[in-house]
């Protein structure tokens, strides 16, 4: 055969053939596969201690797989705008304090520390021989002071975590000696101590990240806690750490944790009860049920967030300027029902414009009314007999359109005909934030610091984050009044004071507290949160 | 059965199914070839001459055609062969060349190639040899340049150069017989000329048998020395050449004739043949050509004349013809 | 023909430009805030401000423009704002991934189209090319998330021959992760292929070459292989190299099914997260991609059809 077939495919293939070849290779340096678990070069201990002390020797290799639906994007601390960035390297870095469930401070990386008498200057005594990973080296005061300065770094996308710290706050940071730090701030902050016990204040290593370099350090960073970052990891798909030997506290129990990203929900449970991956984490009501009716095969824990359901009218527009109006969509909205027939009762319902999570959130002045009549009475009392017409904007994600359908087809029994605009999350901001959405829709969270939810209502946010176009003196007061008081005996009654007047707006209606769903493996024991709501991963073993 | 007829047709008819008509392309058509003859088939588009050919290599074989008759070839029957015996005919004993040169040659192939394939088709020969071959075959058709040719593309040769490749071609394996299918109707006449001088001088080279269909009376005066008039897919005349100039019987023939200008008289108009070819679909009933004939009588209505012997060699299928 | 590729490489620059001008634009003109989408709903006011100032977004257009634009002509493709890592780094992680699929889906979806085609050719009218046809009717019908999930469902799940999640490893071989994605691909790709392939070969039977093929004694497979399936490529290769262009970007729903992320997928979450230097990065490279792709499907032309290679040559 000459011609035909040597001609075309005796050409063509070889070609196909060779670039599949090549891009084989290539495929292969990019590494789909981790390389080999490395232990750090620790400062003298040796290897054989550290997994005696872990339990069986001879048991097989302690791997938890996790698999999570959305993306991390840099494993730098600096750069992390939430919790959730954190879900992929998790238990890598540690902060100077930490807080119990009452929001009791603790120490962590420092054992003690002190106030001085104005109230403005904080010191810390670090715990000593703490090591950081990957044999570089004692905690000192130095890498305290690096980590909180840094943020102030354009190059490190560090904006949120440098407001939420307060960094422009701190009129110096000094070390007196390798294990004390003093930071002296320019104005009195009662929450500062909580500040440095959130993710915001993560301790990394100085030498480290000079070493290795701002990018590197976001794929592999060096921080103290029970569980190292390795190679391998490719940022927001897939990423492994292992147990960190030379940890200063208890050793955690498992020897590796695999995370992967798997965005298409189906894939995911495919591969959870193939077995395939141990922990994953739900919004899937139905799944729920479904693995909650198999208790011999999975344990279901159930994660209270700081995040909630708002529903939000903005007072500024036309009709719910009027605070008839205003009311009418409150009791219009059939709460009890979207929990129970929709969310299938699982969530809590919310008991403030804070979540419970928060600090200072009241749980006895929030509890709407459900009453169809009242709705339309009031409706007609402000001149609209027949309702109105209105917009009713919600991102278009999964989780919003479902509640936001039903409480559009809620409002519409009142007479709010609300013409509900799904839009993608970046038109979305765009148009609240610019006081264009009449009615918006959204699952919205609180710092443990509730300062932020608060102040974001003042008149002075409007239009910005101000979404329901709240200008109202008294309660620009309430919240100042809050803020800035440093008497501890006082604050709450304050943050409670806000609070009530936020809610008497009638403009922010918080639906539930919005749960997250763990569900793992039956073999996965330990299962446990912190105060902050995270995953004590360190507690963590598995049987077979 | 004289045993110098190397090709004998009989009986031949062609049928085509085409949207639910019949379309009788071939109608009960019966010739013979001698061996080393040349023998020439005229006729109009549509006469059925090409079909007729073309059948001899059973090239019209589709889902849609019918063909009943027979075509003997030294005795066998073509018709009865099979597939595989067909095939060691078609290239080597029988070839045939075609009337568009410039598609009849496969574009993305190189000339050489196209006739080396027919070599190592039928015969064992190694490369250099067939090459050798090749530029042989190239030097006797008289193609320019032959040895740099070889490797040049179709589209790369003017229409008569195609034409001699693809003589080239058919040639290759010394065939007995060499069909024509109107090989010089696509190319200006001053090419025509030189390509029929070749095919006459390669034929006597090659000692072949040869059919030369054509429209064109002169192509015939020029290279057959019998020739066969075509009308409605029948049989109208059969003669050799000079007798037929000489002496045609049949009306049709004779019309033909009267039709061609001729350079030493001035006319006023060019004479015509009223009418039309018969449609093969519908084709009228009794003789063919009755509808645009002149003596055309009652019994041509009705009966189909038979192809007579009306002297010694000269048949002619026309009631009147027999004086 | 060396100056022919030249020439088209001349005018390709000019055109990635344009490409990239023209992404810059639209994706700027598309409402939503690059830093309000990244630091979330909570953020406050001022986060916002300062973020935007760090990255340079409260430049006057024309200056953010300037700079992409001499950034760009050196090779800089600029940072991501979500992971501030170099846009040229990202591209090349997620690269061979999507080269690997597109190289063994194309390649492999094009082989079966071809034979297929052929095989209806041949078998014209009977049921062979019902069935073919048919299938391939299905095939470009199916959508290709449909497609996909019925894939691993049945391969991983029921029959667990493969993992769920694509990840090599202890067992799982590179072949396993690659199977049920290529398999999606060849089902959806190769009906295009296959239609072409098989109305090409059949138009090319009525050529009068055919029947000279025929008259040398050759039999209907050589007539087949040695002449008409080398006629009847042009229209195949034109199909081949759309379905290989297409993949740069139009793999995203086998990405995410099979959770192989590439730069389909690179592109989607840049534009929802309003990441403009990669949306802008990413598409000037798929355009290069695509040119590339068009480039290297001309010069096959050229292997296969040695009248274009003249008329290139000449013109």
């Amino acid at each position: 055969m000459r011609h035909g077939l040597c001609g075309l495919f005796g050409k063509i293939l070889p070609m196909i053939a060779a670039l599949a070849i090549l891009s084989g290779c290539a495929g292969n340096r990019a590494s789909d596969s981790i390389a080999a678990a490395s232990t750090s070069p620790s400062a003298g201990e040796p290897v054989q201690s550290a997994s005696e002390n872990s339990g069986e020797t001879e048991a097989p290799e302690q791997v938890l797989k996790i698999a999570r639906d959305f993306e991390g994007a840099s494993f730098d601390p600096a750069a992390a705008t939430t919790a959730n960035d954190y879900m992929f390297a998790p238990m890598v870095f540690e902060r100077l304090l930490t807080y119990d469930s009452d929001f009791i401070i603790q120490p962590m990386l420092a054992e003690e520390w002190a106030v001085s008498e104005d109230r403005l200057a904080y010191t810390f005594k670090l715990r000593k021989g703490v090591q950081f990973h990957r044999g570089y080296g004692e905690l000192t005061s130095g890498d305290v002071k690096f980590s909180f300065e840094r943020l102030a770094d354009p190059e490190l996308n560090a904006a949120s975590n440098y407001a939420n710290l307060g960094v422009e706050n701190m009129a110096s940071i000094e070390t007196p000696d390798n294990y004390t730090v003093v930071i002296t701030l320019k104005e009195e902050d009662p929450n500062f101590l909580i500040k440095t016990a959130t993710y915001y204040g993560n301790i990394v290593s100085q030498k480290a990240f000079e070493d290795i370099g701002g990018q590197k350090f976001g794929v592999m960073p060096v921080g103290t806690g029970p569980f190292e970052c390795v190679e391998g990891a490719i940022l927001g798909e897939r990423n492994e750490v292992i147990r960190f030997e030379d940890y200063w506290g208890e050793k955690a129990l498992l020897d590796r944790m695999t995370f992967q990203l798997v965005s298409e929900p189906g894939t995911m449970f495919n591969a959870f009860e193939a077995g395939e991956v141990d922990l994953i984490n739900i919004t899937d009501y139905d799944k729920l049920e479904q693995y909650r009716s198999q208790p011999e095969k999975y344990n279901i824990y159930m994660v209270t967030s700081r995040s909630m359901l708002y529903v939000g009218n903005n007072m500024a527009l036309e009709p719910f300027t009027d605070a008839r109006v205003r009311e009418a969509m409150f009791y219009a909205i059939d709460r009890d029902s979207l929990i129970n027939d929709f969310y299938l009762g699982f969530p809590n319902p919310a008991r403030s414009i804070l979540p419970s999570t928060s600090m200072f959130s009241i749980d006895d002045y929030w509890d709407p009314e459900y009453d169809l009549e009242k709705a339309k009475r009031l409706l007609a009392e402000a001149g609209f007999p027949n309702g109105f017409t209105t917009e009713f904007y919600c991102p278009n994600d999964s989780i919003s359109m479902g509640p936001a359908t039903i409480i559009q087809s809620q409002l519409a029994s009142a007479g709010i005909n609300a013409q509900l605009q799904t839009v993608d999350f970046g038109v979305f901001l765009d148009k609240v934030r610019a006081g264009e959405a009449p009615l918006w829709l959204l699952f919205n969270d609180t710092n443990i610091v509730p300062d932020n939810t608060l102040s974001r209502y003042t008149s002075e946010y409007y239009p910005g984050s101000n979404w329901s176009g709240i200008m109202d003196a008294d309660y620009d007061a309430a919240v100042k009044a809050a803020l800035s008081e440093t008497d501890e005996s006082k604050r709450a009654a304050l943050y409670a004071d806000a609070q009530r007047k936020l809610i008497d707006m009638k403009a922010v209606y918080t639906v539930c507290d919005s749960e997250g769903y763990n569900v793992t493996a039956a073999k996965v024991k330990g299962f446990d949160f912190s105060a902050d709501l995270t995953i004590r991963f360190d507690k963590v073993y598995i049987t077979e | 059965m004289e045993n110098n007829k190397i090709l004998e047709i009989n009986n031949l008819s062609v049928e085509f199914l085409s949207d639910g008509s019949v379309v009788r392309a071939v109608n009960g058509v019966s010739f013979s070839l001698k061996k080393g003859e040349t023998l020439g088939i005229v006729g109009e588009s549509g006469s059925g001459k090409s079909v007729t050919l073309n059948t001899i290599l059973r090239l019209t074989e589709s889902p849609s055609a019918v063909m009943r008759g027979e075509i003997l070839y030294n005795g066998r029957d073509i018709f009865r062969m099979r597939k595989s015996e067909l095939f060691k005919i078609r290239g080597k004993e029988i070839t045939m060349i075609f009337q568009e040169p410039m598609t009849s040659l496969n574009p993305v192939l190189k000339i050489g190639g196209q006739i080396a394939e027919t070599i190592y088709l039928h015969e064992h020969v190694g490369k250099e040899e067939a090459n050798n071959r090749v530029l042989e075959l190239l030097k006797q058709v008289e193609l320019p340049n032959a040895g740099k040719r070889m490797d040049d593309y179709p589209h790369q040769l003017s229409g008569g150069m195609r034409q001699r490749v693809m003589i080239a071609m058919a040639l290759a394996c010394k065939p007995q017989i060499l069909l024509a299918d109107e090989p010089t109707t696509a190319l200006d006449v001053t090419i025509q000329a030189q390509i029929l001088a070749l095919l006459r001088k390669l034929k006597r080279e090659y000692d072949m048998s040869m059919i030369l269909v054509t429209h064109d009376m002169g192509v015939i005066a020029e290279i057959a020395e019998r020739v066969i008039v075509f009308y409605g897919g029948c049989v109208a005349e059969d003669a050799p050449t000079l007798e037929l100039f000489n002496n045609p019987l049949h009306p049709y023939t004779r019309k033909l004739f009267g039709c061609i200008p001729r350079i030493d008289t001035q006319p006023n108009r060019l004479s015509v043949i009223e009418g039309n070819v018969p449609d093969p679909a519908r084709l009228p009933e009794g003789c063919l050509f009755h509808p645009r004939c002149d003596r055309a009588a009652g019994r041509c209505r009705k009966e189909v004349p038979p192809l007579s012997e009306i002297s010694p060699g000269h048949f002619a299928a026309c009631h009147f013809s027999v004086h | 023909m060396g100056r022919y590729i030249a020439r088209r490489l001349l005018i390709a620059i000019p055109t990635v430009i344009g490409v990239f001008l023209a992404v810059y634009f639209i994706i700027r003109l598309i409402p939503g805030d690059p830093a309000a989408i990244m630091l979330g709903a909570k953020a406050t006011d001022e986060q916002i401000e300062m973020f935007r100032r760090q990255q340079g977004l409260d430049e006057p257009l024309s200056v953010q423009l300037g700079i992409a634009l001499r950034n760009f002509m050196t090779g800089d493709l600029g940072v991501s704002i979500v992971s501030k890592r170099p846009v040229m780094a990202l591209i090349l992680e997620r690269l061979p991934r999507t080269v690997e699929l597109a190289l063994w889906g194309i390649g492999l979806a094009s082989v079966t189209g071809v034979i297929l085609g052929v095989t209806a050719a041949v078998f014209r009218g009977r049921w062979p090319d019902y069935l073919i046809t048919g299938a391939s009717t299905l095939g470009m019908s199916l959508p290709s998330f449909y497609i996909a999930l019925m894939l691993l469902t049945l391969f991983a799940v029921q029959l667990r021959w493969i993992p769920v999640i694509a990840v090599e490893g202890p067992g799982v071989s590179r072949f396993k992760t690659l199977f049920a994605p290529v398999l999606t691909m060849v089902i959806g790709n190769s009906a295009l292929t296959l239609r072409t392939t098989r109305s090409s070969i059949l138009e090319i039977m009525r050529e009068n070459f055919i029947k000279t093929a025929r008259a040398k004694g050759l039999d209907e497979w050589a007539v087949l292989f040695r002449h008409a399936l080398k006629d009847a490529a042009i229209p195949i290769i034109t199909v081949i190299g759309y379905n290989l262009a297409g993949c740069f970007g139009g793999a995203i729903i086998i990405e995410t099914v099979f959770s192989r992320p590439g730069i389909g997928l690179l592109l989607i979450d840049a534009v929802n997260a309003r990441d403009y230097a990669v949306v802008q990065g990413t598409s000037a490279f798929i355009s290069i991609a695509l040119i590339a792709v068009n480039l290297l499907t001309d010069a096959v032309y050229g292997l296969v059809d040695p009248r274009i290679r003249v008329e290139a040559a000449g013109g």
